[in-house]
């Protein structure tokens, strides 16, 4: 449970923008080579560098999408936001039946070496659950936050 | 044409549809599994697979297409569902873009097995047709090459 929450804390942190520079230009070539090669129809990219992490925010597929690398070119992680109906059924319907009272106010997919996911954050009146699924049918909560 | 590949999907996980009757009602314990799985279901359609005793129910659920299986006990085996390509996951994306490079996505399907979901999507190229099947963490496998007359027919 330790792990999961550090774990999530990592994501959280590398996903706000706030953590990263401005534009830079990227003069790595591990790092371009090995983009290029992961996400091969990307457009529009641009690029930040925070504590000898990169990102890169581009369009894909006609959607936005970032994706994080180390100094040696090794991919992080790549992650990007949805929308519920984006979700596979299991999870929007466990949402629906046993969170009714919720809002959803955070929720991204997830690509890293720990696998592949989604993190979701809801809210009701009296408290915040962030919560995370690997298995694309079920939730597993990280934590409950009291108002 | 579409609802036969979200059977295929289906079937895929070993369930026969050669033999799905169509019944009026349905196994009770089914029947309240699957109202409190899917609460705003509509235009519910129900099915028997005598073979296997299993039911399959198809209907629309935010304004989707499904289609699910569930046992006489009430347990939800199954379910499949058109999503658009936007919906896959990163890695299944990059995969595709990696290794079918000049194909274009046809359909792609969720299927919902075992606690275990994967992604049928069926790709053209100008040469050929194919479905492959995907994991979220972007392993395919080529689950059946059609004939190109399949698409053309359409």
């Amino acid at each position: 449970m330790k792990k999961r929450i550090v774990s999530a804390a990592i994501m959280l942190m590398i996903i706000t923008s706030a953590a990263f520079a401005g534009d830079v230009e990227i003069a790595n070539p591990k790092v371009i080579t090995s983009f290029q090669k992961e996400f091969v129809k990307a457009k529009d990219v641009q690029w930040e560098k925070t504590n000898g992490l990169y990102r890169a925010t581009f369009r894909m597929n006609d959607f936005i999408m970032y994706a994080v690398f180390n100094e040696d070119g090794s991919l992080s992680g790549a992650y990007r936001n949805l929308v519920s109906s984006q979700l596979p059924i299991g999870l929007q319907t466990e949402i629906k039946n046993q969170f009714a009272d919720y809002w959803i106010t955070d929720l991204y997919e997830f690509s890293n070496n720990e696998g592949a996911g989604y993190y979701v954050s809801i809210e009701s009146s009296g408290q915040m659950i962030m919560m995370k699924s690997t298995n694309a049918t079920e939730w597993q909560i990280v934590k409950k936050i009291k108002k | 044409m579409k609802k036969l590949l979200l059977m295929l999907a289906l079937s895929a996980s070993s369930f026969a549809f050669a033999n799905a009757t169509t019944i009026e009602p349905v196994n009770q314990k089914a029947l309240q599994s699957f109202k409190a799985d899917f609460t705003s279901a509509n235009d519910v359609k129900w099915a028997t697979i005598e073979k296997e005793e299993l039911y399959q129910v198809s209907f629309k659920y935010n304004n989707e297409e499904i289609i699910a299986i569930y046992n006489p006990e009430g347990e939800l085996l199954s379910t499949a569902r058109y999503i658009v390509r936007e919906a896959l996951p990163i890695m299944v994306t990059t995969e595709l873009n990696k290794q079918y490079n000049n194909y274009i996505v046809r359909t792609v399907i969720e299927r919902t097995t075992n606690g275990e979901t994967s992604y049928f999507v069926t790709l053209e190229s100008e040469k050929s047709s194919l479905i492959v099947n995907a994991k979220p963490s972007g392993s395919i496998s080529v689950y059946k090459k059609l004939a190109k007359t399949v698409f053309e027919k359409q």
